[in-house]
């Protein structure tokens, strides 16, 4: 399926706003982009790699009639576990953002949220992930990994004892333990 | 190195039917790896066509656009102009969809005129997301490789002495360093 590559899933949305809302989120976008926090539950979550917003009221100079949210995202799993863990994970920030979509059916319940974002999401013809084979968790837990293990094998010498050096090995398995 | 989101929105050809396309689209799956694994530092990478948005109802788009967007490290242009010259072929399969964009493969220049092409339809994005921000691509996919091979190595390996280990663990992870196995081994464990 296109739509898909790996455990990794491609959706983007094309969402035509209410009068008004794109002026809230022309506000909203740049103190999102500069304060951490607004996204901290997201990365906490760890289910998106990579999303993004876009406000725009054409597609390549041609007018839409509204402006619209054009958002895409890569993230783990189906579309209805994503609007789910969205839902429950962010769900304030989930209104902040597509309240202001067209007949936007609120949050709950859910089954209608969920129709309402399959309705305007369109299908990807061609979808590429380099590590499609790994969650975002997975990604997270590497990279912690992967720095605790550069940071052992620099520390290793030829002076050190091969006890010394299963001491600092078994150390290591102890700190790692919980992203392995 | 950051991450940037390109995204470029371009009308379809006219006389180009959107379901024939997205076929076009499809089928580059039978043709091989996907274009943009041409390049290291492309993330993720989407094609797709766009022919109507949701007012209410379904409302067909007068201008159906073809939408090429990746997830790439550094700079875009370097990117573009680097998986553009790599899959030339196939992207040129692609751009012959789109009005007025350069779709000859062999022409002198067409990397260059394609990407300028891309990037004169850049739609700018306006709230990215990244989870693991300054994480190269290179760099995740051999992360999620070494730690796969520490989780199998510490299964494997619990048996053994410790000199057994010490000598298979840098023989496995201090390469990949670059630093010489004998170098870390010391001289008696070296071969």
């Amino acid at each position: 399926m296109a739509n898909t590559a790996g455990k990794a899933t491609a959706t983007t949305l094309l969402i035509p706003l209410r009068r008004g809302w794109a002026v809230w989120c022309r506000v909203l976008f740049p103190i999102a982009r500069r304060l951490p926090a607004m996204t901290a539950p997201l990365r906490r979550q760890s289910f998106i790699h990579v999303a993004h917003w876009t406000l725009t009221d054409r597609l390549d100079g041609h007018p839409l009639g509204r402006t619209c949210f054009y958002f895409q995202s890569n993230f783990d799993g189906a579309m209805n576990e994503y609007v789910d863990v969205f839902e429950q994970a962010v769900p304030g920030r989930m209104r902040m953002i597509w309240a202001g979509g067209l007949d936007y059916p609120h949050l709950y319940p859910s089954e209608r949220y969920r129709k309402w974002s399959v309705e305007h999401a369109s299908h990807v013809q061609h979808y590429y992930a380099a590590y499609g084979h790994a969650t975002t968790t997975e990604v997270a837990a590497a990279l912690e990994v992967d720095e605790r293990l550069d940071r052992f094998v620099r520390a290793c010498d030829a002076a050190e004892t091969d006890d010394e050096f299963d001491r600092r090995y078994r150390e290591l398995l102890a700190e790692v333990a919980r992203w392995l | 190195m950051a991450l940037s989101s390109f995204l470029a929105l371009c009308t379809l050809r006219a006389g180009v039917d959107p379901h024939s396309a997205r076929q076009t689209l499809s089928a580059l799956y039978a043709k091989g790896p996907s274009p943009f694994a041409a390049s290291d530092r492309t993330h993720f990478a989407r094609l797709q066509v766009i022919d109507e948005v949701r007012m209410h109802k379904p409302r067909a788009l007068d201008h159906p656009v073809l939408v090429f967007s990746a997830d790439v490290d550094g700079d875009v242009e370097s990117y573009l102009l680097e998986v553009l010259g790599a899959s030339a072929a196939t992207f040129a399969e692609v751009l012959h969809l789109c009005a007025d964009a350069p779709d000859d493969a062999t022409a002198p220049g067409f990397a260059p005129r394609a990407t300028a092409f891309l990037l004169a339809h850049e739609l700018t994005v306006g709230l990215p997301y990244v989870n693991s921000p300054g994480a190269t691509a290179v760099g995740i996919r051999r992360a999620v490789l070494r730690r796969r091979q520490l989780a199998e190595f510490a299964v494997t390996h619990q048996a053994k002495s410790p000199a057994e280990r010490r000598k298979d663990f840098l023989e496995l992870f201090a390469n990949a360093r670059g630093r010489t196995p004998e170098r870390a081994l010391g001289p008696k464990e070296a071969p």
